[in-house]
């Protein structure tokens, strides 16, 4: 049983406690659901379960927590991981080893089992998990929701009973989605303790005993209608002019022979559109992408796009914008002002950057490090950069993932608003809410658009 | 063959004194979980950030020098200045080597003998220094100091006694000219590059 | 180069037999000293390379290596070649012009240089294929296995192993900053666009690197790492190791025996 009593937590170096006199009560066995923003306290609430509080983050405590009888900060964590199994929201940070197999054991190695005993637990895992078909495998090759199972039978071999999970489903797709449920189901039934914190949380729901609200630090009360009910509204747009800016006739692709990523598509993109591209990862959304933008050139058909036949990226520099998954990789300048003027300021285009500051809320943070913005205005920042160049069709690569409600909602209110002032937006997501802003619908399965829905 | 055998003892000896020295002043400290895999992510990366100079241009030995030096010490000083201890240095030299013979050129200890002396070169200045590239001073002379180590080591000692290859001075001196300012223009972008990163690091964005 | 998944003799032998071999090399290509006993190590570690029956592609990559190594040793030894009897073939500098050929001394060509570069440049071969051979035979986590059993400690181990796992994801992921730097309109011309390139390369991809390194660490944390463990996998000397190491420490010695007449 895990009880918190009265507990307030700081982190070094801060003045505002991050978590503040929590109390709860956790039976084994349960499965809890923790919801909240950004910013809210859930990771941390789970750190000071597993040990990282206050053993690797240090702050102040005060108050209790104690699992089982014993409290965290009076065992190493590598007895604590005894009992309590911890699964990130990022696969790939949790993968050390080059083989599935070798990873599944790293944990149980560092427990200093014999080997016997390892092999036992690291094949149980596998079974359990469904991953026996891939233990052979090379980590680097496997899927997101591959590799997240795997993290998840690396946890599990090592044999704790309480398992938490740090916001896992967000950089999966819907099948992945779906495969964790199953896990989760079993988790539950063999009468492991359950602490899962999620933002996309619906589909656990049905699972979960008891669900717990956090808010800037505190346990909210409030009820799960409240929250997140925001009214999309339904702009009221112009209607698409009849002008085709992107045509695409049986475009056929693949990386090796054999193995096609893309088969005959063939989509006519209207001005205007904001089209929301789903399906799973696999099934192209990304290559098609690259083809749109000139990076990749397909084996067989005809790209259109502006009127410029199988364009290349140099010449849609400047006119279509590219926002990549992990803004990280996009935010080169100094400051926030820098950031937005460096596009315009490469293709030589003077445009207001007061406005587009505006556009974000982001004049306080005008002189600030982009580095120094938390991950939902990194991601926005680089949206607005891109947007400074004023190009006329902006793709978007999966911009919802690892953004809470609010972040998000934001984020599709920009896109909105660009819809009508007549820019093209095509993004992809496996957000299912996200498509409700869409104007268009796609849905791509192994290679072919499956679904084509005008949605409004 | 005797400069050879005498040369690996030197190394020996080298690392044998520094560690002893180092005892003494108690900082043989062992690095925390994240410095650990920060020092390994930043090998992969002084393999990433030469990539580039392999094929192409910089095949051309007169210029190779150069091309090679730049990238490999900015990363090397951006490494050592996020993990300013002792041992990162050579963790992150010798770490490299390996790292590359592994994953493409294949192994061969003859290449080791260059990253362990450099490493350790680089760890008795810092000892003797009591810097760890805290100032650009110290910085630029690391980056001297591990172009002249590496460049003279080869055209005195690995080339005649291994390779059994021999050149003539005024080549040496281009070639070890090219090598320090290489490795002294790249320590200085590696120190101007890890002031914006620390500084990134120190508003708790990282 | 990388692992090539088959059954040939290099693949049965353990891994601290493969790294001693490599040793055992380095120690040959410095004592030996006549033309035909380098040529017949490289006839031995090429006829080894050969019953790997590798990919093309490797063949040519191998191919390529050592053919700009060759031209650059002929290259670089013909002109510095230093012994007598000396005979240019080729004039670039006289001693005579100038303050340079008065520096250099002349650069010439020598035909014996050409010759010698030529021998020498079998010493690189070897090194260059062994250490091809020792990749294409033994998988990473092997190699670093073998080298904890011989001595190195555990965390540089991890660290190795964390380097080489995360090594492609850090190259697609520079390729992905290039293209969106690319894509904002950054166009990089010369030797100051390449310096800049590399700037603006480096810093998103070390700061992701850190963001990275926090998140694996704490993986890592969770997952009990302190630097102790046990193994899975064991790793055992087979007669063929056995045999292996006896036949190349006679190599050895009586390298050496030969090369200094004792």
């Amino acid at each position: 049983m895990i009880k918190i009593e009265n507990f307030t937590y700081s982190y070094p170096n801060s003045k505002i406690p991050a978590l503040k006199d929590i109390n709860l009560k956790i039976q084994d066995g349960e499965f809890i659901l923790i919801i909240g923003s950004t910013g809210s306290g859930k990771s941390t609430l789970l750190y000071c379960l597993n040990g990282l509080i206050p053993h690797t983050f240090g702050g102040e405590l005060s108050g209790e927590v104690l699992i089982n009888g014993f409290s965290p900060k009076d065992k190493p964590i590598r007895e604590i991981s005894k009992i309590i199994g911890t699964v990130f929201q990022n696969p790939d940070s949790q993968i050390f080893m080059l083989k599935a197999e070798d990873d599944v054991a790293f944990g149980c190695e560092n427990l200093l089992l014999p080997k016997e005993e390892i092999i036992e637990r690291r094949d149980s895992a596998l079974r359990e998990i469904g991953l026996s078909h891939l233990r052979d495998n090379e980590t680097f090759k496997l899927s997101g929701g591959q590799k997240q199972r795997l993290a998840i039978s690396s946890i599990y071999a090592m044999g704790p009973s309480i398992f938490l999970f740090d916001e896992p489903t967000t950089d999966l797709d819907q099948k992945g989605r779906q495969d964790f449920l199953k896990i989760l189901r079993k988790l539950k039934t063999k009468g492991n303790t359950i602490i899962l914190v999620e933002h996309q949380y619906e589909e656990f729901l049905s699972l979960a005993d008891k669900v717990v609200i956090l808010e800037e630090g505190k346990v909210n009360d409030a009820s799960l209608n409240k929250l997140n009910q925001m009214a999309i509204e339904k702009v009221q747009r112009v209607l698409p002019c009849l002008d085709n800016i992107i045509d695409l006739q049986g475009i056929y692709f693949e990386y090796e022979k054999e193995k096609p990523v893309l088969r005959d598509v063939n989509l006519k993109i209207k001005k205007g559109e904001l089209v929301a591209v789903l399906g799973d990862n696999g099934s192209g959304k990304t290559t098609l992408f690259k083809i749109l933008l000139g990076l990749l050139r397909q084996k067989q058909g005809k790209v259109t796009v502006f009127n410029l036949i199988n364009p290349s990226l140099e010449d849609l520099i400047g006119k279509v914008g590219f926002l990549f998954q992990n803004p990280d990789e996009q935010l080169f300048a100094n400051s926030v002002k820098e950031e937005i003027a460096f596009g315009p300021k490469q293709l030589r285009r003077k445009v207001d950057l007061d406005k587009y500051l505006n556009l974000a809320k982001f004049h306080f943070f005008k002189a600030r490090h982009p580095q120094t913005l938390s991950r939902g205005q990194r991601q926005l920042l680089a949206l607005v950069s891109i947007l400074a160049m004023e190009p006329e069709i902006i793709i978007l690569d999966e911009p919802t993932t690892g953004l809470d409600y609010k972040n998000w909602y934001n984020l599709l209110e920009i896109l909105n608003k660009l819809a009508t002032q007549g820019k093209t937006v095509i993004f992809s997501t496996h957000n299912m809410k996200a498509k409700e802003f869409a104007t268009r619908l796609l849905w791509l399965d192994q290679g072919r658009i499956i679904t084509d829905e005008i949605l409004r | 063959m005797n400069l050879y055998i005498a040369s690996i003892i030197f190394i020996v000896i080298l690392g044998g004194v520094i560690f002893y020295l180092s005892l003494r002043r108690r900082l043989l400290c062992h690095f925390s979980t994240q410095e650990l895999v920060t020092i390994a992510l930043i090998c992969s990366l002084l393999y990433v950030a030469v990539l580039p100079f392999k094929f192409g241009l910089s095949r051309i030995p007169f210029i190779q020098a150069f091309f090679f030096s730049i990238p490999f010490t900015a990363v090397l000083v951006i490494g050592i200045r996020l993990v300013p201890k002792f041992g990162t240095a050579t963790l992150l030299i010798f770490g490299n080597s390996l790292l590359a013979q592994i994953v493409s050129r294949g192994i061969n200890p003859l290449w080791w003998p260059y990253a362990l002396l450099s490493s350790f070169v680089l760890e008795a200045y810092f000892l003797i220094t009591k810097n760890y590239l805290k100032t650009l001073v110290n910085t630029i002379g690391a980056g001297i100091l591990r172009g002249l180590v590496v460049y003279l080591y080869f055209y005195f000692i690995a080339g005649p006694y291994i390779w059994h290859k021999f050149y003539a001075p005024w080549y040496i001196s281009i070639q070890t000219l090219q090598g320090v300012i290489g490795s002294g223009l790249g320590a200085l972008i590696g120190f101007a590059l890890s002031k914006t990163i620390l500084g990134a690091y120190r508003h708790g964005g990282i | 180069m990388r692992y090539l998944d088959k059954d040939t003799i290099f693949h049965w032998l353990d891994p601290r037999t493969k790294i001693f071999l490599s040793l055992a090399c380095a120690c040959l290509i410095v004592i030996l000293d006549k033309p035909m006993s380098l040529l017949v190590l490289f006839i031995t570690i090429l006829f080894g390379f050969i019953l790997l029956k590798p990919p093309f592609s490797y063949v040519k990559l191998a191919t390529y290596l050592m053919a700009i190594a060759f031209v650059a040793t002929i290259i670089s030894q013909g002109l510095f070649y230093y012994f007598e009897p000396k005979t240019p073939l080729v004039t670039i500098l006289p001693a005579e012009f100038g303050l340079l050929g008065r520096i250099t001394g002349g650069i010439y060509l020598y035909k014996e240089g050409l010759i010698y570069g030529a021998v020498q440049s079998m010493r690189l071969f070897s090194a260059m294929l062994l250490g091809m051979i020792i990749v294409m035979t033994t998988y990473p986590s092997e190699l670093i296995l073998g080298l904890n059993r011989l001595g190195v400690s555990e965390r540089v181990g991890f660290m190795l192993t964390v380097s080489i796992r995360f090594l492609p994801a850090l190259v697609e992921e520079a390729k992905r900053i290039l293209i969106a730097q690319r894509l904002r309109g950054l166009r990089l011309k010369g030797i100051s666009g390449a310096f800049k390139g590399f700037c603006f390369l480096l810093l998103p991809l070390i700061i992701d690197s850190l963001r990275s390194a926090r998140r694996i660490a704490l993986a890592a944390e969770v997952r009990a790492f302190s630097g102790k463990r046990t193994s899975v996998k064991s790793l055992k000397f087979s007669l063929l190791d056995w045999v292996t190491f006896v036949i190349t420490s006679l190599i050895i010695i009586l390298a050496i025996k030969y090369r200094f007449n004792l």
